[in-house]
């Protein structure tokens, strides 16, 4: 395995790692409260939060990289903040990942919180449990399953992010330059040695990740 | 010393509850009425589970509308055990905040054996002990059962019965009770209130609230009277026992010469006969000496008849075609052939 394999395999699981933590933080809430809410918003939120899934990556990609940008809203803001720029950096990555991702870890607990008999929250709340301590204490650990399930999904969908990248992130070694990018400057320069050990690990990869996320969606 | 219930729920279904109630804020309540009578929801709102806009719940003056459940004084349990599946009996019982110590309840439902056990590995009525325990080991000012024998088979009912039944006796802590059984709290019920589509028909001492009531036999559940009656004598040849009620005798099946005293039994509507003269050579072992003091219609037609029995209140429930065909009159002696008598005492 030649150096950029390994930076490029480093760079990936970092990326991924990052995402799927920050994930793990901001998904649960959401999709509690949209499994719970009966407000009008809420539909309009879960479309959302979905789009990634309908959208072309490209399409999210334009506007991030507006958004990143020196001048862009967002770019700005973390200029402001922490004096670095987002676009074409590691960090920015982090944020396109977020979003992109965000559907693949949040619908799986929207629709495992969904299944929470009423009786279990109706119980907790004669039990004296406040509304927090019943979503930390009580359904977190009942809905252990769909949270490993969602954590796989969203590391496995973000070590297989292509477009997102390449619109926002570039292909510089060590920053931005994920597996899925490296094939595809392998395949353009015609190395299809190099190119086939990456297309396997990445093959082998998803393959393991979902077959773990099936195993522990299906023994409930 | 008073709970207060006031105001009008109204589901998305159509069904509406509308009462204006004032329940003794000691001892045993017990709220009975057909399924979908709103006995339920009513439980719900006073533990706060449902919160109907403009409905007073104040508990010795203490306005509980505006808390959430969490923050109410109260326990409860739920028609279902409803035990989180991924902690140990244990882990259940320890889910109450504040709770430590389990030991006591644990021994005084008999969970000992079980703490270390999954829910879905227990039986139904293991599953309700535990959820019992469960809501007794939350400090409460009041304490709620939602039919907490409804959903389990009957041999399982009838262990947890006499064991729920003594503790409702014992602890000194107000409960309210709903069921759609009589039967099943018929000895240790302070109080009585039948519910009906929505509405109280009748609140009271359950001696005088089940013959007081306007409309005394609704199609669901017959209250019929509720007599008090004291032990006398136990044959165990033939496994009865004799209860007395003034110059009255009533036989029902099994040995209680150990149940509390006075007994209540309860003798629905139409389990009740009625006879110019005394029957001949009957199955029916009970026959009382009655008075006819009153006539009143019923909704599908039929008609009680009201009757004095040694100084206690009884309605049957006869045809017109009877009342012809006996000429009843007020004031007549009549005899009331029981076909039934409701009792379940198992002293606990």
């Amino acid at each position: 395995m030649n150096e950029g394999v390994l930076t490029a395999l480093a760079l990936t699981a970092a990326l991924a790692m990052a995402t799927s933590l920050a994930l793990l933080l901001i998904a649960p809430p959401l999709a509690w409260w949209l499994a719970r809410s009966r407000h009008a918003a809420s539909s309009l939120v879960e479309a959302v939060v979905a789009l990634p899934l309908v959208l072309p990556p490209t399409v999210l990609g334009f506007y991030l990289l507006l958004a990143m940008a020196e001048d862009g809203w967002l770019g700005g803001a973390w200029r402001a903040l922490t004096g670095q720029p987002l676009a074409f950096t590691f960090s920015g990555l982090v944020i396109a990942s977020i979003i992109y991702s965000l559907p693949f870890v949040s619908q799986p607990l929207t629709a495992s919180f969904r299944n929470t008999p009423p009786e279990l929250l109706d119980a907790a709340a004669v039990m004296g449990i406040g509304p927090i301590a019943r979503f930390l204490r009580l359904m977190l650990p009942l809905h252990w399953r769909a949270l490993a399930a969602a954590g796989v999904l969203g590391f496995a969908h973000t070590v297989g992010e292509f477009g997102i990248v390449l619109m926002i992130g570039g292909s510089i070694p060590g920053q931005t330059r994920v597996l899925s990018i490296l094939l595809f400057d392998q395949v353009e320069s015609l190395d299809y040695a190099s190119a086939h050990l990456t297309a396997g690990l990445l093959l082998a990869f998803s393959l393991a990740a979902l077959t773990l996320t099936y195993g522990a969606l299906r023994r409930r | 010393m008073s709970l207060r219930l006031k105001g009008t729920a109204e589901s998305a279904s159509g069904f509406r509850l509308q009462l204006d109630l004032k329940l003794p804020s000691t001892g045993v309540t017990a709220l009975i009425g057909a399924s979908g009578a709103g006995k339920s929801t009513l439980l719900r709102i006073i533990a706060g589970l449902e919160r109907p806009d403009g409905f007073t719940v104040a508990f010795d003056g203490q306005r509980w509308d505006p808390l959430p459940a969490h923050r109410r004084p109260i326990s409860m349990t739920l028609q279902q055990p409803a035990l989180f599946p991924h902690l140990t009996v244990a882990g259940n019982l320890k889910a109450v905040p504040g709770v430590k110590a389990i030991d006591e309840a644990a021994a005084r439902f008999g969970l000992q054996g079980l703490l270390a056990r999954k829910p879905a590995t227990l039986s139904g009525g293991q599953q309700q002990r535990v959820a019992l325990a469960r809501s007794y080991l939350k400090p409460a000012a009041l304490w709620l059962l939602d039919e907490p024998l409804a959903a389990l088979d009957p041999l399982a009912r009838s262990a947890l019965a006499p064991m729920l039944s003594g503790l409702c006796r014992t602890l000194n802590r107000p409960v309210i009770y709903v069921t759609h059984a009589l039967a099943e709290v018929l000895q240790i019920a302070d109080h009585l209130v039948i519910v009906e589509a929505g509405a109280v028909i009748g609140s009271g001492p359950p001696e005088t609230v089940a013959a007081e009531l306007d409309h005394p036999l609704s199609p669901l559940i017959d209250t019929g009277a509720i007599l008090e009656a004291g032990f006398d004598a136990y044959d165990a040849k033939n496994d009865l026992s004799a209860l007395r009620f003034g110059r009255q005798r009533l036989w029902v099946r099994g040995d209680l010469s150990d149940a509390p005293s006075p007994l209540r039994v309860q003798i629905p509507a139409r389990d009740l006969s009625l006879a110019l003269e005394p029957p001949a050579r009957t199955s029916i072992l009970n026959i009382l000496d009655v008075t006819l003091t009153g006539l009143a219609p019923a909704q599908d037609g039929t008609l009680f008849a009201e009757l004095d029995c040694a100084g206690q209140r009884l309605r049957a429930r006869i045809t017109r075609r009877s009342l012809e065909n006996l000429d009843l009159k007020l004031g007549m002696a009549l005899f009331a052939l029981v076909k039934s008598v409701a009792l379940d005492v198992r002293p606990g």
